[in-house]
């Protein structure tokens, strides 16, 4: 018996030390890099403290940045053609105090020009470590220059200050922000204080608040909200949600131990367009069932939330049955009743609206056929 | 000994008592991300479900005369709870009602004939005739 459990051992060791490791390739010649695999399934997420590759591929598209200060400051950035950013800075009786014009070198390293109204020009290389050129740090940037002087410049946290100044908070001299970006989307973010209100039982906000109101052709399209003491962001998108959405430090805790940087005014502008932007493509082109996308926590880890929620539609009353084949039902059904402006009355009411009618059978079947599944997602088995 | 009306009531205040105990409870025992509503989290499927189960051992082992669906009334009393909360919680029924009624329904009758079944031969056990 002994020699047999010793054998079995000396299998099991031998086996475990000869098994191919996943993530590892063999066999890569001297002088040239490995391919670097990654295992089924693992995670790749971005740093959780910082804004991921979503929020910067989205704020791209913004064109032009109106930063309005506390004191009056006034910067305006827009974004050229060929990526070059510009910001003009006027006091509050509308004078010129500095221009910054950054002009990119190459895909990381980009050049700082910035002409004062009272003093020399100024000519620096950006650090790529520390600076993403958006055009929210550029108005902040040039605010912060026009405040404080140009004299003895040193880099502090990603903006430049003179090395005597004191560091600036400068979200908390923001006073309201307006993006424009795509698609005829602008949004209007301000601070406000809201009285205690429940967004559903046990969980009340209340306090300061930064209010992102949306508009789409000049036309209002939405709200979203960003509650400071309660961490909790809310939105609003008419036609586009049922009613009111929040995500709460609740809802993050699992995954994510809650939020995991600090969102500002430009954040809530971004994340209001993304998510009315997001939205609209799922109402009109469906893709999130039809292209099999799974829930996608890696996007969530980037912490820009409108990839997640443009998914999180699912079944009403049932969302027990979200991660389950049926998932796709529901989903058809939500685009279904969206389009057509169906409501659940249109279950009783059924004289009312033929296409309801219709949206409501196809329900039934693909519930009653076992979710009808895409063949893309069997073969793939993650849907 | 328990007249239909009873067991009506009983399944219908089972269901009730399951649902506050959920609204209390949602983000913390059960883990739900949603509003509170027992189809809307795994944790609370199987907690109401075995309230039901529970409250049709308890009424059947009470019961001396079987009859062969003695869980009906309370599944349908539970049932009648469940419709009540989905058409008057915040946010409406939603959608899909009618199937979240079939789903819920389902797993209530399946409950509370499963209760009923478990306390029968229970009594019968205790009453010395199994």
């Amino acid at each position: 018996m002994k020699t047999w459990f010793a054998l079995v051992g000396v299998v099991v060791v031998t086996g475990a030390a000869a098994w191919p490791k996943s993530g590892t390739v063999a066999g890569a010649a001297p002088g040239n890099v490995a391919v670097q695999t990654i295992p089924a399934g693992q995670r790749q997420a971005g740093h959780p403290a910082e804004k991921g590759a979503t929020y910067y591929a989205l704020e791209a598209q913004t064109t032009r940045l109106t930063t309005r200060f506390r004191d009056g400051h006034v910067a305006v950035t827009e974004r050229g053609l060929i990526g070059d950013v510009r910001t003009t800075v006027r006091d509050q009786a509308g004078n010129e105090r500095g221009r910054l014009r950054l002009n990119r070198i190459d895909d990381s390293h980009d050049t700082l020009n910035y002409e004062p109204s009272d003093g020399t020009p100024l000519q620096v290389l950006s650090d790529p470590n520390a600076v993403k050129p958006t055009l929210d740090w550029a108005s902040r940037q040039a605010y912060g220059l026009a405040k404080d002087g140009t004299a003895n410049l040193v880099w502090d946290n990603g903006t430049m200050r003179p090395r005597a100044a004191a560091r600036r908070d400068l979200e908390s001299e923001v006073s309201d922000v307006e993006t424009v970006w795509a698609n005829g989307l602008v949004a209007k973010v301000t601070r406000q204080t809201y009285s205690r209100r429940e967004l559903s039982p046990g969980r009340a906000v209340e306090g300061p608040a930064l209010v992102s109101e949306l508009t789409l052709n000049g036309v209002p399209a939405g709200v979203g909200v960003w509650f400071v003491q309660d961490q909790v962001y809310a939105y609003h998108l008419p036609g586009l949600t049922n009613g009111l959405v929040f995500i709460a430090p609740e809802h993050l805790k699992r995954d994510y131990g809650g939020w995991g940087f600090v969102p500002d005014t430009t954040w809530v502008n971004l994340q209001t367009i993304a998510l009315h932007h997001f939205k609209t493509l799922t109402a009109k082109k469906g893709f999130v069932a039809k292209s099999c996308e799974p829930p996608a926590p890696s996007r969530l880890a980037q912490f820009f939330m409108p990839t997640l929620h443009a998914n999180d539609d699912g079944c009403d009353g049932l969302h027990w049955l979200d991660g389950t084949i049926v998932r796709g039902c529901c989903d058809d059904h939500d685009r279904c009743y969206s389009k057509d402006g169906c409501t659940a009355k249109s279950w009783w009411k059924f004289w009312s609206s033929w296409s309801c009618d219709v949206c409501n059978a196809v329900v039934v079947a693909c519930f009653a056929g076992g979710g009808n599944p895409d063949p893309r997602c069997l073969g793939r088995l993650i849907c | 000994m328990l007249k239909h009306g009873t067991r009506f009531a009983v399944g219908f205040l089972t269901f009730l008592a399951a649902h506050a105990i959920e609204r209390a409870e949602w983000h913390g025992w059960f883990h739900g991300e949603y509003e509170p509503w027992f189809l809307n989290a795994g944790r609370a499927v199987l907690f109401t479900v075995a309230c039901v189960v529970v409250a049709g051992a308890v009424v059947a082992a009470l019961t001396r005369s079987a009859p062969p669906v003695r869980g009906i009334a309370i599944g349908t009393g539970a049932f009648a709870a469940m419709t009540a909360v989905l058409f008057l919680k915040e946010g409406g029924p939603g959608t899909i009602f009618p199937i979240v009624l079939v789903a819920g329904g389902g797993l209530i009758f399946l409950g509370s004939a499963a209760g009923a079944w478990i306390g029968n031969r229970f009594g019968r056990l205790t009453r010395g005739n199994g």
